[in-house]
């Protein structure tokens, strides 16, 4: 199966900040992926780019194939929700319902009408008038229901309680599960996601740092704890991403697989090994400490 | 093309915006004169209805903001944007030409609404035949509002400054090209001119104006970001 969406070298740049900074990947037909990272990292940029909403300063980007800007093949079959999504000031949620599927081939009306069930939307009020957590379901609501091969949600739970929240990722599943589609989550909820996520990439300062599977990914991170110096004896060589000190003791995250023989001589030397989330370690690789690039470290 | 209705129909769902305010505008400007025109004994040629065709400027300046991003968000190309808008503002002043021209006939049945009020019946616009002061009220409707929406565009494309430029730019020429006219001494030629202009020759003008307007924006909305 080839990617369908096919980014290489990918640059957007604002006077001397390069938002975007020579970004490779590729996006294959049927998963979930999660674009993870801090505010202002780049995701929206990247996402915008796919879209031909925003224009690459350099790179190359194809999309189904195909080159995206004003091509209606490759549009019609991506639906992008984003945080920022304007509405026409006198739009109600039914409006938008209405002018959906006009915009998405495959919309799904009668989904659509039970998800406004299920997140308590007012059909008839105002898109203006709602909370953020309500405009923020709107959002929600035409990306499952546009049932797009390619669906991109940008943030798209700010405001969201966690009732809410746990309600978009169970419908998203199982809409999931009945139509395969391809979709990017970005967000730093990590910890919410993390088990839905078939990948992650994880972008710092407009660079890729991290594309990995998302079970590969699980087993690569892991923290060690014991004395300090016991420790640092058993981090020779290996890459740290994260040292927290405290008193004689120390706690350090390493990235990469551990194999028996270190198993082996953590023991040896007392040292407690922990299992890693993924939100930790982005956390871990996000903080500024660290620089590397997706591919370093494999 | 069916993006293109799609697009049509997303802007027409905006009803309050595209079909009931123009009226309403207009419908209370028609008032006003109407109950002036009752208690003045004269005969009343009013200019209220430059309200609706005001309406119809403000309405193009408020298009590109509030629909561009919603419907570029939404996946469509920037062409069928532009199509669908000029599909949506070419029904609505067709049908608006059509009942400017209806009430027009009954202003002037019921006796000029029985009070001597001039509203639809404008002296110079519409003393041509039905079909000429169709176009004339026609290519007036979109001129007004593609010159809003061309400034939107530069709004949309350049932000507030492109804004500021372009304004201090037409003052610069319209300063300059006043000074050059003074000092030839052709104002008097010019007013002659455009006095002598006939009403359908203005109309066409209009619309190749108007022509015009759509190119530009569309050339700057082509590479605006949302």
């Amino acid at each position: 199966m080839g990617g369908i969406v096919e980014v290489n070298g990918l640059t957007k740049t604002y006077g001397k900040l390069n938002a975007v900074d020579n970004v490779s990947f590729t996006l294959e037909e049927g998963k979930i992926y999660g674009l993870l990272g801090r505010n202002g990292a780049g995701k929206t940029t990247i996402m915008h780019m796919i879209t031909a909403q925003l224009f690459a300063t350099s790179g190359q980007l194809r999309v189904f194939g195909e080159e995206p800007f004003e091509n209606d093949r490759v549009l019609r079959r991506i639906c992008f929700i984003k945080e920022s999504q304007k509405y026409p000031e006198n739009f109600r949620v039914i409006d938008v319902l209405n002018v959906s599927p006009l915009f998405y081939p495959n919309w799904d009306k009668e989904l659509a009408h039970s998800l406004i069930q299920d997140f308590g939307l007012p059909l008839k009020r105002r898109i203006k008038k709602l909370s953020r957590g309500m405009l923020s379901s709107v959002g929600i609501i035409v990306g499952l229901a546009s049932r797009a091969p390619l669906t991109i949600f940008d943030e798209p739970y700010l405001g969201l309680d966690a009732v809410a929240r746990s309600l978009f990722y169970n419908r998203l599943l199982e809409d999931y599960a009945e139509h395969p589609r391809t979709i990017v989550l970005s967000t730093h909820l990590i910890d919410e996601v993390s088990q839905m996520l078939e990948h992650v990439m994880v972008i710092d300062q407009g660079k890729l740092i991290l594309n990995e599977e998302a079970d590969v990914l699980r087993g690569r991170a892991s923290t060690v704890a014991g004395t300090a110096a016991k420790v640092e004896a058993f981090l020779a060589g290996k890459e740290v991403i994260h040292r927290e000190p405290f008193a004689g003791l120390m706690s350090a995250t390493i990235l990469g697989h551990l194999n028996a023989q270190d198993r082996i001589q953590a023991t040896e030397l007392g040292l407690e090994i922990l299992p890693v989330s993924l939100q930790q370690m982005v956390v871990h690789l996000t903080n500024g400490r660290s620089h590397r690039e997706a591919g370093e470290a494999r | 093309m069916n993006r293109v209705i799609g697009i049509v129909r997303t802007h027409l769902a905006d009803r309050w915006a595209w079909l009931v305010l123009p009226w309403v505008i207009m419908g209370m400007s028609f008032v006003c004169n109407l109950i002036i025109g009752s208690l003045a004994d004269d005969k009343i040629y009013t200019g209220g209805l430059a309200s609706i065709y005001v309406y119809l400027f403000v309405l193009g300046i408020v298009t590109v903001g509030q629909t561009f991003p919603f419907i570029i968000g939404f996946g469509a190309r920037r062409k069928d944007y532009f199509l669908g808008t000029i599909a949506s503002i070419t029904i609505i002043s067709v049908l608006s030409a059509i009942v400017l021209i209806i009430l027009g006939y009954i202003e002037r049945q019921t006796g000029y609404w029985g009070v001597g009020l001039y509203f639809f019946n404008v002296r110079y616009l519409s003393d041509g035949p039905i079909l000429e002061r169709f176009w004339v009220y026609f290519t007036m409707m979109i001129n007004l509002y593609f010159c809003g929406f061309a400034i939107s565009s530069i709004h949309r494309k350049f932000g507030r400054n492109g804004v500021f430029f372009f304004f201090i730019g037409l003052g610069v020429v319209l300063t300059a090209a006043s000074y050059f006219i003074s000092k030839y001494d052709k104002w008097k030629a010019i007013i002659d001119w455009f006095a002598d202009l006939a009403v359908i020759e203005l109309a066409n003008g209009l619309f190749v104006g108007t022509l015009i307007c759509i190119l530009v924006s569309y050339v700057l909305l082509r590479k605006a970001t949302v």
